[in-house]
């Protein structure tokens, strides 16, 4: 199929927010932000930013019109501070030059004069004192005292991840361009337009009507342009509204890593429990998430970890408690995976330490107690269309793991100081958004006359594909070629309300929704060619740019049949909504129906680890998914291999270290390291067969988020590998394992 | 006034010498296809060709980072970017070249933001590159990052351009050619060397002059005071560039670029495994601009060739006023960031001490990343043997003090010793208590001197004649 986007990418012509030629005059924001952690803000010295030499204005809290809040869900994040500071790179405000370096050196000359006060950086002390941003919440099944005694090893523990950085390439930008009414059309490189619609009406203090957000593509979001595109694209806006010029705001890229929100560092305390086999019978966990300053997205994140802690297992008694805990760190956010990750990380570094403890196999461990059909969920739904254990069973045959674990074991008895490793990661992930309301999508489609088509939905392109996937849908009802329909921007005048591009479920959403709406414009010309051939409906299709009967084609080209529709004054036009059915959740008792479908799969992960540097190289990478009867099985490869690869990323070398007083110190490409051509793994993907899912577009399963988790599989080959040097080593080490965690395990 | 060829158009412009590549191609120039994505060369989604002239009068391409690449540096010079690989197929809308085929159709292009950076590096690589040998297929686009697809769409896309343009010629001109056939490149390529002699000259040094060779540090971070000196930067002067062996020495101009070193034949003559250890020294786009003598007086305690050279024995040649002076390089570092030489002296030659047949050198480096990245800690060692026994060792340090270091006590003890598991680990105890590292971002004291001493004992492994009875266990000595 023609892939228009990927080509404009390829020839350097696909234009970005930054890439969008300014209006004339357009002016160039940056943003001051504060050095302290904490502190009390006694007064802003902005006099010597105008002094530089091309700006022509600061803007501060005391300039916005309407409120000064942004928080997404809770609106306690001001845009830019007031009274206190609350993080390092906390926005103060904003100043408007010719140029963006102008801005810049306007920027480093305001002065904040603030009192310090005490930093919290450590989640666990704020638990401690109650820096709470709502009461804990427990998630749970059976009876978890109960069963403790009636395991035959019941093993604890502490483990931590670390948070992640987006890191996608295109740094947060936004262009506000004021309209002749007072109106605003703002280009932003978001994943919720309508979240930055709301923001910017808010903070103004003007209608929604008059704020026209345009999404053309985003380099990359992952999560990190889904709350935090706001503050950015609102500050655009603001600068726009004020200084009546259209005001461009880019982040440079310290700017970026420095002032918005990641992905959430968890600490965890564990304990599990097992039966003389291996079956889990128990599991507690408590989740101590480091939210950040602000409320942001934690709160959802953290109830996605509290649905996640069972990983791909049944757990008969099971207790998950978590704790958004407040400090002076920027607000942490979504990323790909959203609570899932670190829930998985935590249930896998249980199992590893049990296995270490009772003797008995990872494998074995996860093998006993992976997910079977009408299984419960802790918090209360089935397991409908389970694939877990055929996505596990197929993985061992097709990869043969057996011998792959001879050959790994072979490996290691021949090389003293070279160890292999490898482990099995089955993942299971939820799918739907787990506040409700949030599970709608409309699209609006316009046939033209001359029979091309034009459709627009909610659904924002970030690289993950969804228009390609958009597309086949609308050319399958409609039954046209793909080169007659073309996928406009994501844009909240023409598509209103639409819930973030997140969550994985952007395609279901948009496509079913679009679905909807190219079936009604389709039964509406069905019912015109059934008067132009004088046929019934009942036996009329579109295909292959005709009109057939019987499936077989008829004279009536699709063109002809546009025509005759508006000559009979026929809209060609339909617009539709749709919303998931079947959800539901009790917030009182945690149960429900919180999720449309689950996506499952098993990873192959294998390591091999320098013992004498503690360095390593992970891969290969093998993988059984399940994608559904997949609507695109080449972009749905590419959504794996990257989310594992992601994954991989986050456990092992991305790092985000703070200094003491809450600064990062990984603010920059050269010390924050994501995953690069040279260090990554061969990956093979393979996709579970018959698994169709009635509940997916199209019968396909969402794809974005789930393969992310497989990168927790570079954790646990890691440990094993580590355990084949020092088998007397038994700890559920601290992720990311970097270079330097390995090399001081295999101290010991 | 900087007179440079910019894809198919020559261009002059009285920009600023420091003024950045990036910069400029986006705001003046209108050409937004090369993307800024972090402004300190760590993922080549600004990539670009920058080529200049060889002696034969043929252009040779570099990929280099324009997030990096002071305008100066263009001059006499042939700019290629994204739009102008673009033209191999003017006329025909979105009709793609070899190269953009294969990443999009093998699923290397996801949110396409590093897209036109990997096109760019990958033409670099079908100019100069070794199709033929079977070298890790990703390291054609080792300076570039992406964040979307995992890479393995980028390595299906090149190793299919490696199938379909396998027995392209070697000739410089040849290469072009078929490149041009094969619609790789444009066909202005052709012409380009012919426009680029005939370009006005370019000013010539002015007095006084601020030296700037390289510059792929200090431009990421750029010293707003680099505005006020008159700056003249060291492009492919011939004088300060090449290796040269001669009486017993090897000797390399400063200006030489790292790729450059590992380039040359007559240095992978004079040290075996050069290459294995230049290649781990950041990536492609940085190695064409960074020069050994702008490594070296960067002064950085991690800088990869200069702990290479302080294991070599080297003594780097300073030019002044007063003419030149000789000094070891274990003398130039003074302290973090301070050289034992003058404002007005420069380095222009590094040589080292050959030896009748083999030269038992080895380089280790352990970082986050095999590469574009920096170490945590590097080590480099010279040992010579007589039988089994020391004749002489010289073990060198990076990340482990505020300057490169020689571990000078550590290699006197060596000397005399026989090389034996004891041996072995009392060297790597006297590495580990004579240095002095400290906590940062790439990594804690503790593990940095525990590291050091692993590195001590990899150097035996490597060097040691009889390394499968040195019973090195991993245990920590």
């Amino acid at each position: 199929m023609s892939r228009p986007q990927q080509a404009l990418h390829a020839l350097g012509r696909s234009r970005f927010v930054d890439d969008i030629p300014a209006p004339s005059g357009a002016l160039h924001a940056a943003v001051s932000c504060s050095p302290h952690p904490h502190a009390g803000v006694r007064g802003l010295d902005t006099a010597a930013a105008l002094a530089v030499e091309g700006v022509v204005g600061v803007l501060t809290a005391r300039d916005i019109p309407g409120a000064n809040a942004i928080g997404i869900v809770v609106g306690d994040e001001p845009l830019l501070a007031e009274d206190s500071v609350h993080y390092a790179g906390q926005p103060l405000a904003l100043v408007l030059a010719r140029n963006p370096e102008q801005a810049r050196r306007g920027a480093a000359a305001i002065r904040l004069d603030a009192e310090p006060l005490p930093v919290m950086a450590d989640p666990r002390r704020a638990r401690e004192e109650g820096r709470l941003f709502a009461p804990a919440r427990t998630f749970g099944c059976g009876d978890v005292e109960a069963a403790w005694s009636r395991c035959a090893h019941v093993v604890g523990g502490r483990v931590a991840c670390g948070g992640q950085e987006q890191l996608y390439l295109e740094t947060q930008s936004s262009l506000a361009i004021p309209r002749d009414d007072g109106s605003l059309l703002i280009h932003s490189s978001t994943q919720n337009p309508s979240g930055v619609q709301a923001a910017i009406s808010r903070v103004l203090g003007v209608p929604m009507h008059q704020v026209e957000v345009d999404v053309g593509r985003v380099g990359g979001g992952f999560g990190g342009k889904e709350s935090q595109a706001s503050a950015w694209a609102t500050l655009a806006a603001l600068g726009a509204r004020l200084s009546g010029q259209a005001v461009k705001l880019v982040l440079r890229r310290g700017e970026d890593m420095r002032m918005t929100g990641k992905r959430h560092p968890y600490q965890a305390d564990f304990r599990i429990g097992l039966d003389p086999e291996g079956r889990i019978l128990a599991y507690e966990v408590d989740f101590i998430q480091n939210a950040g300053a602000y409320t942001d997205l934690s709160l959802a994140v953290l109830e996605r970890s509290l649905f996640h802690a069972n990983g791909s297992y049944r757990i008969p008694n099971l207790r998950a408690t978590g704790w958004s805990c407040r400090t002076n760190l920027p607000p942490f956010t979504a990323m790909r995976g959203f609570g899932a990750p670190q829930a998985a990380f935590v249930i896998e570094a249980a199992i590893r330490r049990a296995a270490g403890q009772s003797g008995i196999p990872a494998e074995q461990i996860q093998r006993l107690s992976l997910l079977d059909e009408d299984d419960h969920f802790h918090y209360g739904m089935a397991a409908e269309r389970c694939q877990a254990r055929r996505c596990w069973d197929q993985a061992h045959q097709d990869f043969g793991v057996e011998r792959w674990r001879a050959d790994v074991d072979g490996y290691n008895a021949a090389h003293p100081l070279s160890k292999k490793g490898l482990a099995l990661t089955p993942i299971c992930f939820g799918i739907s958004f787990t506040h409700l309301p949030l599970n709608q999508g409309s699209a609006l489609v316009h046939g033209y006359l001359d029979g091309s088509i034009g459709f627009s939905t909610g659904a924002v392109e970030m690289g993950q594909g969804v228009t390609a996937k958009l597309c086949r849908v609308a050319a399958a009802s409609l039954g046209v070629p793909l080169e007659r329909i073309r996928a406009e921007t994501t844009n909240t005048t023409r598509v209103a309300n639409g819930s973030a591009s997140a969550a994985s479920v952007t395609a279901d959403l948009n496509g079913k929704a679009l679905a909807k709406a190219c079936g009604a414009l389709r039964e509406r010309l069905l019912q015109v060619a059934a008067e132009q051939l004088s046929a019934p409906v009942e036996g009329l299709s579109l295909k292959a740019g005709r009109v057939a009967r019987a499936g077989r084609p008829t004279e009536l080209s699709w063109e002809a049949l546009v025509q005759s529709a508006y000559e009979r004054r026929i809209s060609l036009s339909a617009q539709a909504h749709y919303s998931t059915p079947g959800l539901e959740f009790d917030t009182t008792r945690q149960a429900g129906h919180p999720f449309a479908y689950h996506v499952y799969g098993t990873a192959v992960t294998e390591v091999r680890l320098d013992c004498l540097r503690g360095t390593y190289r992970i891969g290969p990478v093998r993988i059984l998914h399940d994608a559904g009867a997949s609507l695109h099985p080449e972009i749905d490869r590419g959504q794996v291999e990257g989310a594992v690869v992601q994954g991989i990323g986050w456990i092992t070398s991305e790092e985000l270290i703070y200094d003491a007083e809450g600064r990062l110190l990984t603010d920059a490409l050269a010390t924050y390291k994501i995953p690069d051509g040279p260090s990554s793994p061969e990956i093979e993907v393979r996709f579970l067969s018959d698994a169709a899912e009635p509940a997916g577009l199209l019968n396909a399963k969402a794809v974005g988020e789930p393969p992310f988790l497989y990168g927790v599989g570079a954790y646990t080959a890691l440990l094993d590998a580590i355990g084949a040097f020092r088998p007397e080593r038994d700890s559920a080490l601290d992720a990311p394992l970097t270079p330097e965690r390995v090399l001081m395990a295999l101290v010991g | 006034m900087i007179h440079c060829l910019l894809n198919d158009e020559e261009v002059c412009t009285e920009a600023g010498q420091t003024d950045l590549t990036l910069t400029w191609l986006r705001e003046q120039r209108g050409l937004t296809g090369t993307k800024y994505g972090c402004g300190d060369g760590g993922c080549g989604a600004c990539a670009v060709l920058l080529g200049h002239r060889d002696p034969r009068g043929a252009i040779r391409y570099r990929v280099v980072d324009s997030c990096l690449l002071p305008l100066g540096a263009l001059r006499e010079a042939h700019l290629v970017t994204i739009e102008g690989l673009s033209q191999t197929c003017a006329g025909e809308q979105d009709a793609l070249g070899p190269i953009q085929a294969a990443l999009v159709e093998e699923g290397a292009v996801q949110c396409g933001f590093c897209t036109p950076g990997l096109v760019v590096a990958l033409t670099a690589y079908l100019l100069n590159g070794r199709l033929d040998c079977d070298e890790e297929v990703l390291e054609a686009v080792d300076g570039n990052l992406c964040r979307c697809t995992g890479y393995m769409g980028i390595k299906r896309a090149v190793r299919r351009i490696r199938r379909e343009l396998v027995g392209l010629p070697n000739e410089p001109v040849a290469r072009r050619d078929a490149l041009i056939a094969q619609r790789v490149l444009p066909p202005w390529f052709a012409g380009a060397a012919q426009r680029l002699a005939a370009l006005p000259a370019s000013a010539p040094r002015p007095e006084h002059a601020c030296i700037i060779a390289g510059g792929t540090d200090l431009f990421g971070r750029p010293d707003p005071g680099l505005e006020r000196h008159p700056i003249w930067l060291l492009e492919r002067d011939a004088s300060l560039s090449g290796v040269t062996l001669e009486q017993g020495r090897c000797r390399i101009g400063a200006g030489t670029t790292i790729e450059e070193l590992l380039e040359s034949d007559a240095l992978a003559s004079a040290l075996p495994h050069v290459q294995g250890f230049l290649s781990q020294v950041s990536a492609t786009p940085i190695r064409d601009r960074a020069t050994l003598g702008g490594n070296l007086v960067n002064a950085s305690p991690i800088a990869d060739l200069c702990i290479c050279l302080l294991a070599l024995d080297a003594e780097v040649t300073l030019a002044g006023p007063s003419g030149e002076r000789a000094l070891p390089l274990a003398d130039l570092y003074l302290g973090y960031k301070r050289l034992a030489m003058a404002e007005d002296e420069m380095i222009t030659a590094v040589a080292f001490p050959l030896q009748p047949g083999l030269i038992r050198f080895n380089f280790e480096k352990v970082a986050h990343r095999k590469t574009l990245d920096i170490a945590a800690v590097n080590s480099a060692m010279r040992l010579d043997l007589e039988g089994s026994t020391i004749q002489r060792a010289i073990l060198s340090a990076g990340g482990v003090g505020p300057t490169p270091r020689r571990l000078s006590a550590t290699s006197d003890w060596l000397t005399g010793r026989l090389v034996d598991a004891e041996t072995v680990g009392e060297a790597a105890r006297l590495a580990m208590a004579e240095a002095t590292p400290i906590d940062d971002v790439h990594g804690s004291a503790t593990y940095k001197r525990t590291l050091l001493g692993r590195l001590v004992q990899a150097h035996f492994l490597a060097l040691a004649p009889n390394a499968d009875e040195l019973r090195i266990d991993g245990d920590t000595p």
